[in-house]
């Protein structure tokens, strides 16, 4: 016969408001296997826990029911107080009557019932209850690092300088990510590069980092502490070891006119180039597509040219597979484009559709206005090169426009907006800044002074509201508007508009997502754990996050975030051996018919095809078999077993058809 | 021959009888059967809609139910504020089953809310209508430069009956091309005319609509093609005061879109109303006669 004690928790006026939590003790002492029932004030404080321990030894309890909030919120508290007693922690269960009854009911009799019966459930469940034991999984000590932006940086370089060993996985030619590609950084204007560029060769020379640039995560293998994930370095067409980054090949290269994705299109480049001179790795890369010795095989003047005769042009991609035990996702973002029509988004026909040249983005004025962009930090507009004497900046575009497929706030725009206006007007003295706002959201430390400053001091034209419409007349663009403060229609004739367009994801985050088994929302911003107490770590164990690939944020906010997930890491490998909660299925071998069945809907790649041989090897049978390291405990298999041959342990088909029958009998 | 229940509109039936007379001609050659619709009123458009929701909704209803006596043949209109409205009031309709029943107690006939409500543009641009618009063009434009000007109603509000995307369509230009036009890339053909402003704010519709004939007129277009009565009356029948006010002096053609289709497919300008218009249409200049080609 059970001894299963029952404490039912008033979470102060939280549940006995809306439940009679000495009823449903009452009821609970009637029920047969219940040794003792009570109900308390705080079942989590001190004394409730001693509640607790005390009834174990005076009743010599083998079973303990808290009925109190979610799981989700103390079952580890009354675990260990079980668990304390002696009592194996995993016979102690959690009924939730605050989320799942009392916060959601107003009617207190149905309210107190629905308690009641969910405590008979409970009860018959743990009267069927087992001893059962953490899994122990040894971990490998060393870390991925996906994305060698700020965040990646960031969280690499915490990690490396704690001793633990880091792989860090940058998908184009140099790190640096866009951070790299800024002018100058909100609220301090300090200079992008010149607070990056240190830690990226910090990164290169780290003894603990192995950085594999122009590479990208090809495939992901096992479970927390235990990753193998193949990466494809990409093939550059130079051996980086051989190459001392003189720069002579893309000097001397002949196809000089290619757009160059660091100056955002407007600065040229090579086709063997290195992004940008302060790249890490400095070595170039050769832009296969438009090489004319790939297209033609005649040229090959950078091979000729190399003196360490670094250029390979038969050169492959190659596959390396690194084992981790962490891995922290640090992809960023995107910008969205005008003339995207995808799905839902619409682009902005009405904007011209990134037809006009001088409507342009917010990183591509950032290039402008960076020293070492294709102006040389002079404010040019890319048509025909003058100096603009209006320029106007519109905030939101795609942002907070569910017509228009993005619902949620860029976050970032208010500031570089009121940023660019400022550089731009002590670039250009006596030109006119104008922005069009729906609200300033300037909410970080120093932000709202910054953007009181370019309005007070550098007098930049603040209207608030929407432009319906941009084209080009007479040379300059024609911005027609509303100022809704004033309640009148704006026109304005502008030499450059710059549009703080939507930040989004990686185009691809939904593939390294899947890779990983990270969720995303509708947008492909990878889920945290939980929005406000778990907020760097993936729900899947060991995934941890950092920087815009999780919602749009800025360099301090990334930053921070990339040493939060790099700490959470670190209390992972502060460990030897991984104790995992031991709610993992199991196969009965003796039944099983090996249909595999389960192997087709494990969402974990758990199930294994586990072969039985007699001594002499003859093959026996074929069965399936859970990897415990691997399954986490969702219970599919169970369901789908067509012989019933795998059970979940905690959750035993006796034990759900018991819970079933309490509740319906 | 496909039916439609035609719906002309007030204006159809006064100030512009020209696009009336024009849809009717192109309608007989390009085998449009339009039956009009009985004892149609008011399609609910300003002034209702603007001070009266209610009365807006059951003009919109009453011409639905009149437009259901004939069956299941679709309600067709040249106007862009019928459209609009007339389209408004289905959706509402196939939203609100409710509004349906109401219909049928206050006004004695049922709606169907699946009623088709369709733009004479979207039909000309529907096969097989399309093909024999394109078989039957005997005086091709030429090349002509044609500003299209969609203004506000004709594409919005954007759903799914809309005739075309709501800020980049092409349904107008479409048509200009397929009968030899060439139409012009500028930027205000979906900006707003002035619309009723004319008669309490003629200031501002001779700022809106100045601003597009302008515009229009630099862009090098020789006529504007419109589907919409309220903008062919701000832009033709006014701008002469606009030219005043503004101090230009050339004349920009304003054609409606039946009218530009039908003098490429050799219909007269009597037939097609050309002289009702306040800014001359200059016929020979503007289409070469058969077999000449222009410079």
């Amino acid at each position: 016969m059970s001894r299963v004690g029952v404490f039912i928790c008033h979470c102060g006026e939280n549940i006995a408001r809306t439940v009679d939590c000495a009823a449903v003790a009452e009821a609970a002492g009637q029920l047969p296997g219940v040794r003792m029932a009570t109900d308390y004030k705080y079942m989590c404080s001190d004394p409730g826990q001693n509640l607790i321990r005390e009834a174990i030894q005076k009743h010599r309890l083998d079973g303990v029911i808290v009925a109190a909030c979610s799981p989700a919120m103390h079952e580890p508290t009354f675990r260990r107080a079980t668990a304390g007693e002696g009592v194996n922690p995993f016979r102690c269960e959690m009924v939730n009557i605050r989320e799942h009854c009392s916060w959601v009911h107003e009617d207190r009799d149905a309210a107190t019932r629905k308690s009641m019966d969910l405590v008979r459930m409970m009860v018959e469940k743990v009267k069927r209850n087992e001893d059962l034991f953490p899994i122990k999984v040894p971990i490998t000590r060393r870390a991925l690092v996906v994305g060698g932006g700020i965040a990646g940086i960031q969280a690499a370089l915490d990690l490396a300088n704690s001793g633990i060993p880091v792989v860090m996985v940058e998908r184009e030619p140099s790190i640096g990510g866009h951070m790299s590609q800024l002018s100058e950084t909100f609220p301090t204007l300090d200079c992008s590069q010149c607070i990056l560029t240190p830690r990226m060769v910090e990164v290169a020379q780290h003894p603990l980092i192995t950085l594999h640039s122009y590479s990208e995560v090809e495939e992901v293998k096992g479970y927390i502490g235990n990753f193998d994930v193949t990466i494809r370095k990409k093939a550059r067409y130079v051996d980086i070891a051989k190459c001392t980054g003189c720069g002579i090949c893309q000097q001397k290269c002949p196809v000089k006119k290619l757009p160059s994705a660091f100056d955002a299109g407007l600065g040229k480049r090579a086709a063997i180039y290195v992004p940008f001179p302060q790249a890490v790795p400095n070595r170039p890369v050769i832009d296969r597509e438009n090489c004319i010795y790939f297209k033609n095989g005649k040229c090959g003047a950078c091979k000729k040219l190399c003196g360490p005769g670094a250029i390979d042009f038969g050169q492959q991609d190659e596959l390396v597979t690194e084992k981790i035990g962490a891995a922290i996702l640090a992809t960023g973002y995107s910008l969205y484009h005008i003339g995207e029509q995808d799905g839902d988004l619409r682009g902005y026909p009405e904007y011209g559709s990134g037809k006009i040249a001088d409507v342009i983005d917010g990183l591509q004025f950032e290039r402008l206005a960076s020293a070492s962009g294709p102006t040389g930090g002079e404010i040019r507009r890319p048509s025909d090169g003058k100096v603009p004497q209006t320029v106007v900046f519109l905030q939101c575009i795609g942002s907070r426009d569910k017509s228009k497929g993005i619902e949620y706030c860029s976050k970032i725009c208010c500031m570089y907006t009121a940023k660019h206006a400022l550089l731009y007007k002590h670039k250009v003295h006596g030109g006119n800044a104008v922005v069009f706002y729906m609200d300033v959201r300037a909410t970080g430390k120093g932000y709202e002074e910054f953007v009181r400053r370019a309005v007070e001091e550098d007098e930049v034209l603040y209207l608030r509201g929407r432009v319906s419409r941009l084209y080009e007349d007479k040379g300059q663009i024609v911005v027609s508007g509303v100022d809704t403060l004033s309640a009148r229609p704006v026109e304005i004739r502008a030499d450059l508009v710059v549009l703080a367009t939507a930040i989004r994801p990686q185009s691809d985050a939904r593939r390294l997502a899947q890779l990983f088994g990270v969720g995303y929302d509708a947008h492909g911003f990878y889920s945290e754990a939980h929005p406000k107490l778990r907020p760097v770590e993936a729900p899947t164990a060991g995934i941890f996050l950092a920087g815009a690939c999780q919602a749009p944020k800025d360099i301090p906010e990334a930053v921070a975030q990339a040493s939060g997930a790099a700490a959470k890491a670190q209390v992972l490998f502060s460990r030897e051996i991984l104790e995992r909660e031991p709610i993992v299925a199991k196969v009965n071998e003796l039944t099983c018919a090996g249909c595999f069945a389960c192997q087709a809907v494990c969402p974990f790649g758990a199930v294994e095809v586990h072969e039985i041989r007699d001594r002499q090897g003859r093959l026996l049978k074929t069965v399936a078999r859970i990897n415990a390291g691997m399954c986490n405990g969702c219970g599919t298999c169970q369901a789908t077993c067509p012989s019933k041959s795998v059970e979940l342990a905690g959750y035993t088909d006796e034990q759900v058809f018991a819970q079933i029958v309490a509740l319906v009998a | 021959m496909s039916r439609y229940a035609y719906f002309p509109g007030c204006s159809l039936h006064a100030t512009a009888r020209e696009y009336d007379e024009s849809i009717r001609a192109l309608a007989g050659r390009l085998e449009i059967g339009l039956d009009e619709i009985e004892d149609w009123c008011c399609c609910g458009a300003t002034p209702a809609h603007a001070i009266d929701p209610e009365s807006a909704r059951l003009l919109g209803l009453w011409n639905l139910a009149q437009a259901a006596k004939g069956g299941k043949a679709p309600l067709l209109t040249g106007c862009a504020a019928c459209f609009s409205r007339l389209r408004a009031v289905r959706e509402e309709a196939q939203a609100k089953p409710a509004l349906a029943e109401e219909a049928k107690g206050r006004l004695g006939h049922p709606i169907d809310p699946d009623l088709e409500v369709l733009h004479i543009a979207q039909v000309l641009t529907s096969e097989p209508v399309r093909a024999r618009l394109r078989a039957a063009v005997v005086r091709p434009l030429g090349g002509l430069p044609v500003a299209c000007y969609y203004g506000c109603l004709l594409t919005r509000p954007r759903s799914p009956g809309a005739v075309d995307d709501a800020e980049d369509p092409h349904l107008l230009e479409d048509l200009v091309r397929l009968v030899g036009g060439e139409p012009i890339a500028w930027p205000l053909r979906l900006d707003c005319c002035g619309a009723s402003m004319t008669l309490p704010r003629p200031d501002i519709v001779h700022e809106l609509s100045g601003k597009i004939l302008i515009m229009a007129h630099e862009r090098g277009a020789r006529a504007l093609v419109v589907a919409c009565p309220l903008c062919h009356s701000n832009l033709d029948f006014q701008q002469a005061a606009i030219a005043a006010k503004r101090g230009f002096d050339f004349r920009l053609p304003v054609l409606y879109l039946t009218q530009l289709l039908g003098l490429a497919l050799g219909l007269s300008s009597r037939q097609l109303g050309l002289q009702r218009h306040f800014v001359p249409v200059p016929v020979e200049e503007l289409v070469p006669a058969q077999g000449a080609s222009r410079v």
